[in-house]
């Protein structure tokens, strides 16, 4: 089907004259109305005319093809026809006013509106209207676009942006984008929850400075650096520091984000929180290496409780034999005493040595289960300290017990915790050299409610950095059997308590015994019966 | 005379040299299979017994030792004390004990003057 000729339309004032026309003018205008009508027929925009009555005068080819309608059917309809209610009404009144006062609605603009076709589907279009004045005649010409399927396709594109965005936002890892400058462009809600910091707040700061522990900052920067690079660097941990000062552990990579002509644009930078994990391998390790350190004991304790009885005996021989040289030596057996009495008496001295270190040693074999007992701590304490009172006095040093209110009762193996205070208390003894010595032993609440805390404290030589001295044969002490502490530390843990050692200023050292003053729970005290 | 036990024949000489010294009468043995009956023995002034013996433990032989002569002191010892062993040691007001090496000297104090 031909579109109507427009020139029918258009030359109609001029035929009512009945003027004879002229035969070039007239050729001039069936060229024109040809190839307007070549343009009407192939242009993919619908054409709707109308004139001030809103009648269609014009109807092309592609306004049959979205519409549905023939030209036929709606020449001279109100074009309102096309539009679904309330447009309809909301035409006629646009029509009016624009006649009356010039106030344009439609012409010159493109909208988006929506119309009607014949089989009463309503769908979006965009429409551009354009009018023409022949004298009274006024010509509303408009071009439509069928924009449905456009929208379709933008709502398929949000749908898919909107799913891609649901995505970041949900990831339980970090998603941060840098511009090439590395100031922070967008991130998503997992680094906000991190962070406690919203983007609007952040938006183009430089990210290192607002999220890396400013230790970290230099592997960071070679990790972005590297992203660039053809082998880019494996993932880094590092400190994030949130807007309270806090600090998580992060693991990051880094992948340069280039433009669609593969300049590069910034950086993507993927994180995920280790924090936890890490804590979990942390303390896994920790327990591994307190159960080889338990197994490792126990071999030592079995191996040391069959080397203190094999060496007890001959020791106890030889120490009789030298005990029996001596005491005939005095009695006058041998003639002159001197030469015999001094070696005799050296032996003695050597054995008693070496059976202190068998001592020790018996010490730390010795069957270690717990006896508990409620202990009234003042009393305990007083007499643990007067036990060394002499040694430290010979020595010029001042040994005191810090008083400290009513001391509350304990409940503990006395025995084994008294050895673990000789201990204490000799070694701070042993510690100090030069006047004026001091070794204070005082009580501390704990750090929680149930807990209280034994400090033994002297202004000694100080224990060097790095070594653990409650590792089995650590010792600072050149005759020390690095026996004592290790022993101490099993003891404490056995009481589900905990011992440690800090410097102390401006010299010396603070050990400190936190103890439950209930006795140990059920695991804790499972840790030594298996030995 | 004085009871002594121990299964290490270096000590137990080496012991049983000291009292004879000192003058008294000494009877020695490896373990408590070897002390024959004790209602037949001598009047014992003190028993020194180790605790590790082959077979009868010293601990075990203390007790039987005492239903005979109680009014005897016994001076336990050991090369290796055990906390159950002490507390077994505490049950018994009889029983002195003390780890090797020994000091003669504590064992003369329980024994009544030199003849």
């Amino acid at each position: 089907m031909r579109a109507a000729a427009l020139g029918d339309r258009l030359a109609a004032p001029m035929t009512m004259r009945r003027v004879p026309p002229d035969p070039s003018a007239v050729h001039d205008l069936q060229v024109a109305d040809a190839r307007w009508s070549a343009v009407l027929g192939t242009v993919r925009d619908a054409i709707v005319a109308i004139d001030r009555q809103s009648r269609i005068t014009l109807f092309n080819p592609a306004a049959e093809a979205v519409f549905g309608y023939s030209e036929h059917e709606v020449m001279g309809q109100s074009v309102t026809l096309l539009m679904p209610p309330p447009y309809g009404d909301e035409h006629d009144e646009y029509v009016r006013r624009y006649e009356a006062t010039g106030e344009a609605h439609a012409i010159g603009r493109i909208r988006t509106v929506q119309g009607r076709r014949k089989d009463g589907t309503v769908f979006p279009l965009e429409l551009s209207v354009s009018e023409s004045r022949l004298g009274d005649e006024v010509l509303y010409t408009a071009i439509l676009r069928d924009i449905s399927e456009r929208r379709a396709f933008e709502a398929a594109l949000r749908v898919e942006r909107d799913f891609a965005e649901r995505l970041i936002e949900a990831a339980p890892m970090i998603v941060l984008v840098l511009d090439r400058g590395h100031h922070i462009v967008r991130f998503n809600a997992c680094l906000e929850e991190l962070s406690e910091r919203r983007l609007a707040d952040v938006r183009g700061r430089n990210w290192l400075e607002t999220f890396i522990a400013e230790r970290d900052h230099a592997v960071m920067r070679a990790l972005c650096a590297s992203a660039a690079t053809t082998a880019p660097l494996k993932s880094h941990v590092v400190g994030l520091v949130d807007a309270a000062g806090g600090e998580r552990l992060i693991a990051w990579t880094c992948k340069v984000l280039s433009t669609a002509s593969g300049e590069p644009d910034g950086l993507l930078c993927i994180g995920e929180d280790v924090t936890n994990q890490l804590a979990a391998e942390r303390e896994l390790r920790e327990l591994q290496r307190a159960a080889q350190e338990r197994a490792r004991l126990a071999d030592i304790g079995a191996i040391t409780a069959k080397i203190v009885h094999d060496l007890g005996n001959p020791l106890a021989a030889l120490s009789m034999q030298a005990q029996l040289i001596l005491r005939r030596a005095r009695r006058g057996d041998f003639q002159p005493v001197a030469p015999v009495e001094g070696p005799a008496e050296q032996i003695l001295r050597t054995l008693r040595r070496l059976e202190g270190l068998i001592r020790e040693f018996n010490d730390f074999a010795r069957d270690q289960r717990l006896d508990l007992r409620s202990i009234a701590l003042q009393p305990f304490l007083n007499s643990c300290v007067e036990l060394w009172q002499a040694l430290a006095s010979e020595r010029g040093i001042a040994l005191t017990l810090a008083p400290r209110g009513p001391l509350p009762v304990l409940r503990a193996d006395d025995v084994l915790l008294r050895r673990v205070l000789d201990n204490l208390i000799k070694n701070a003894i042993e510690a100090v050299q030069g006047e004026p010595g001091e070794v204070i032993v005082s009580i501390a609440p704990g750090p929680n409610e149930g807990r209280i805390c034994i400090v033994v404290e002297d202004n000694g030589a100080g224990i060097p950095d790095g070594l653990d001295v409650f590792r089995l044969f650590e010792t600072t002490k050149a005759d020390g059997t690095g026996i004592g502490l290790a022993v101490a530390k099993q003891l404490i843990a056995a009481h589900g308590g905990t011992i440690a050692h800090a410097a102390r200023s401006p010299r010396g050292t603070r050990f400190s015994i936190e103890l439950p003053l209930d006795g140990p729970t059920k695991e804790s005290d499972d840790g030594l019966a298996a030995r | 005379m004085v009871l002594l036990l121990d299964d290490d024949d270096d000590f137990r000489a080496a012991l049983a040299d000291n009292l004879r010294d000192d003058g008294h009468t000494v009877e020695q043995f490896g373990c408590a299979a070897d002390v024959p009956l004790l209602t037949s023995l001598e009047p014992v002034s003190l028993l020194i017994v180790d605790q590790q013996l082959e077979g009868e433990s010293g601990l075990e032989f203390a007790d039987r030792f005492h239903a005979t002569h109680p009014d005897v002191p016994v001076i336990m010892i050991t090369a290796y004390d055990s906390r159950h062993l002490r507390a077994e040691v505490a049950r018994r007001d009889f029983i002195m004990l003390r780890r090797k090496p020994i000091d003669y000297a504590e064992v003369a104090r329980l024994l009544p003057p030199r003849s």
